[in-house]
């Protein structure tokens, strides 16, 4: 069947092989964070951007010696991010490349300008992952690109571990860049970022701000942002202490998990949330003589744990509707979703939630499931 | 052997159909219907789907009564010559744009995602030739192919883009109206794009080897697809939120995006995506030539379809590179899959009130 003509076939195998978009790991600068400061420029950002240092990163006496990070910052003053990428593409010998980056930082000078016209080029760009951490620095955020634990390696990633795992201690929030431009895109009232502050040699998450709009309303320490997470269904640890009488029964509470259930009340005066709250968790220490189990000591450090955490809540929410007049809580959702016609009238939430919304706690149940492997 | 290459079996034709179906749309209708329609995006593709079911009904309806003829000689034999060919020509003419724009489309995504510095032109000469390879091969060939692909296709795509339910949102889905009944018709309107292809039927129904369960495989691919482009709406929109969708162009493969593995080096599982995706696009140009060609042979009545494949490339690819950006493309998509929707309907029903007439004359 092979027919003589289609042996002139064959050179074309030379001609068309190739290929355009070949991509070799060394020409490209994986950019694992990226920090926005606020200059003094007016309109501009401050753009950072770390990028490891693929060949040395593995290799030993790497870098200036002992104690040096395989990571290069570099940085820039722009008006847009892709203008500001610019001038740190020409100090390099490689490409650019964001399908890999980990963190977004902002300084909390930058949040409190409008932050979400910085963050489309994230969002347009088609290999930049949504769920990059997001979080907002004390300070310079471009910092935070470089500090880390002296253990670890790539700053970048401890401060995207750091971000994913602090969820877990109830003291941030854990927001993914998706979660960011949801919140953007929906134009909902208000939003938490995790609130990192840089030390000398480590990052601390020390609670979370709060976004009003598009720009910074606040911020809220760690026990403060517990108290909002408890409304928002996600804290799933963290510990409570309880003093006891005169210190003597000192007691720490280990969250094990939390649910919540909102209900909106739709009264003459505005809206009352009642909110359902069960807690578990477990008893991991303990200063008090008499054994945990038993019936007394657990009721009595149940209520007194739901006191607490009623205080926690209450305290959040006076503060985010007195000072900062914002719905962080994701309350206005329930009404958008469920009686969006009253949510249109209402027209501004925020004021609304701020003057005519009570957050009510008819049913929170604290359960000490366990004890550890003590009585 | 030629006999061979013209019959194919009831689920066979399903796939056939699907296939036709499966192409862009996937990736985009969470998008359209969430940008028309608000938060009741999954209602006005269920809307559509459900249309688009009961506009196969009234193809396989028409075409039943005349088991071994395509619309070219139905239209023709009702029509009259001179006006039966016009109808076919318009017909004709609808399909082989959306074809260009559809492998426009697929160029973009490609180079979005997979290919940013091949040149868009290469990308889609070489999807074309091979489908002009696979074309030519006749339709049975095809529908085994598309039989084989489809199951895997769906089932890693799919795979893939259930992932993503993790951590999503289903009250994302409220409020039930989204932007109200007038939001809701429009996004059945976008919409349709997703679900333009089943149309084929009107060429390939005399192929079936047992034309009396075309109703059934029709059927079938029509709600199969509802159901899927169901499923992606609902996932991207509880992902995202309607106002985010209605941002996305691709939404689909964004929705991918936000997977994360554990592992460093695994953290992106949309090239599953992708790589499903590439063959059902190839397949589905493959089935748009088969159709085109298949079309063309009928109208000017030559036995062999092969013949009319090579020809059709230069005008595909015309088409494909007539919008000059992507906004134009999304509004020739819209226009175009509108446009063969609502003629396809008044053909379809203009035939069948026709036929029904003379076939109760000729019964009388």
């Amino acid at each position: 069947m092979l027919r003589w003509w289609s042996l002139l076939l064959v050179p074309l195998v030379l001609l068309t092989s190739g290929c355009w978009d070949r991509i070799e790991v060394e020409e490209r600068a994986y950019v694992l964070g990226l920090a926005m400061d606020l200059p003094e420029n007016e309109g501009k950002r401050k753009i950072s951007i770390a990028i490891p240092v693929v060949q040395e990163s593995g290799a030993e006496g790497s870098g200036n010696g002992g104690g040096s990070v395989p990571l290069t910052i570099l940085s820039s003053t722009a008006s847009t991010v892709l203008d500001g990428l610019v001038p740190l593409q020409n100090k390099l010998n490689k490409e650019l490349f964001f399908g890999h980056q980990k963190v977004l930082v902002f300084s909390e000078a930058c949040a409190a300008k409008p932050i979400i016209p910085w963050v489309d080029f994230f969002e347009r760009v088609a290999n930049i992952p949504r769920s990059i951490m997001v979080a907002v620095c004390q300070g310079e955020a471009a910092k935070a690109l470089e500090t880390s634990l002296p253990s670890e390696q790539l700053p970048p990633l401890y401060l995207h571990q750091l971000l994913k795992d602090i969820a877990q201690t109830g003291s941030a929030p854990y927001r993914t860049f998706n979660d960011l431009m949801v919140f953007a895109h929906e134009k909902r009232p208000g939003f938490m970022l995790p609130l990192i502050k840089v030390n000398k040699d480590n990052i601390e998450v020390i609670g979370s701000a709060v976004l009003k709009e598009n720009s910074l309303a606040g911020t809220l320490t760690s026990r403060e942002t517990r108290g909002a997470l408890w409304l928002t269904g996600e804290v799933q640890g963290g510990v409570i202490d309880l003093p006891g009488v005169d210190g003597q029964n000192r007691l720490s509470f280990l969250i094990g998990d939390s649910r919540r259930l909102i209900r909106p009340r739709y009264t003459e005066k505005g809206i009352t949330f009642e909110v359902k709250l069960i807690v578990e968790g477990s008893v991991e220490e303990y200063f008090g003589k008499r054994n945990v189990i038993n019936a007394e000591t657990t009721a009595q450090a149940e209520a007194e744990l739901a006191r607490q955490i009623r205080k926690e809540i209450a305290g959040t929410v006076a503060k985010l509707q007195k000072e900062f007049g914002t719905d962080a809580l994701g309350l206005g959702e329930f009404v958008r979703k469920r009686n969006p016609k009253l949510y249109r009238q209402i027209g501004d939430w925020n004021h609304y939630f701020a003057n005519q919304v009570e957050v009510k706690l008819t049913d929170l149940s604290v359960q000490i499931r366990r004890t550890g492997v003590l009585r | 052997m030629q006999a061979d290459n013209e019959q194919i079996s009831a689920s066979q034709l399903t796939f056939l159909l699907v296939n036709a179906i499966t192409g862009i749309g996937v990736l985009v209708i969470p998008a359209r219907a969430a940008k028309a329609a608000g938060s009741a995006g999954w209602l006005a593709v269920l809307v559509t789907g459900l249309i688009c079911t009961l506009l196969v009904w009234l193809i396989v309806r028409l075409c039943r009564k005349y088991p071994d003829q395509t619309i070219v000689e139905i239209s023709i034999g009702l029509l009259g010559k001179p006006l039966g060919l016009f109808s076919v020509s318009i017909l004709f003419l609808l399909w082989l744009a959306t074809t260009g724009f559809i492998l426009r489309t697929f160029g973009e995504i490609n180079r979005d995602f997979l290919l940013p510095r091949t040149p868009i032109e290469i990308v889609m000469v070489g999807t074309l030739l091979a489908s002009v390879y696979l074309a030519r091969k006749g339709i049975e060939p095809l529908a085994r192919l598309s039989m084989v692909a489809y199951p895997i296709s769906v089932t890693l795509g799919l795979g893939v883009v259930l992932l993503s339910l993790i951590g999503s949102d289903l009250t994302n889905l409220l409020p039930l109206w989204g932007k109200g009944l007038a939001g809701i018709g429009l996004g059945v309107v976008n919409s349709l794009f997703a679900f333009m292809g089943f149309e084929v039927l009107l060429v390939l129904m005399p192929f079936l080897n047992k034309p009396n369960v075309a109703l059934r495989a029709g059927i079938t691919a029509t709600l199969g697809i509802t159901a899927l482009n169901l499923l992606l709406t609902v996932i991207c929109l509880a992902a995202f939120g309607a106002a985010t969708v209605g941002k996305m162009l691709w939404p689909t493969i964004l929705v991918v995006r936000n997977v994360e593995l554990p592992g460093f080096f695994l953290e992106r599982v949309d090239v599953f995506i992708f790589s499903v995706w590439l063959i059902e696009i190839f397949l589905l140009q493959s089935i748009m030539l088969y159709v085109l060609s298949l079309t063309l042979s009928r109208i000017f009545n030559v036995h062999e379809q092969k013949i009319f494949v090579w020809p059709l490339v230069p005008v595909i690819y015309f088409f494909s590179l007539f919008p000059l950006n992507i906004s134009q493309l999304a509004t020739f998509n819209t226009f175009f899959s509108v446009a063969l929707m609502a003629y396809v309907f008044v053909q379809v029903l203009l035939l069948s009130l026709l036929a029904t007439r003379k076939g109760g004359r000729a019964g009388a």
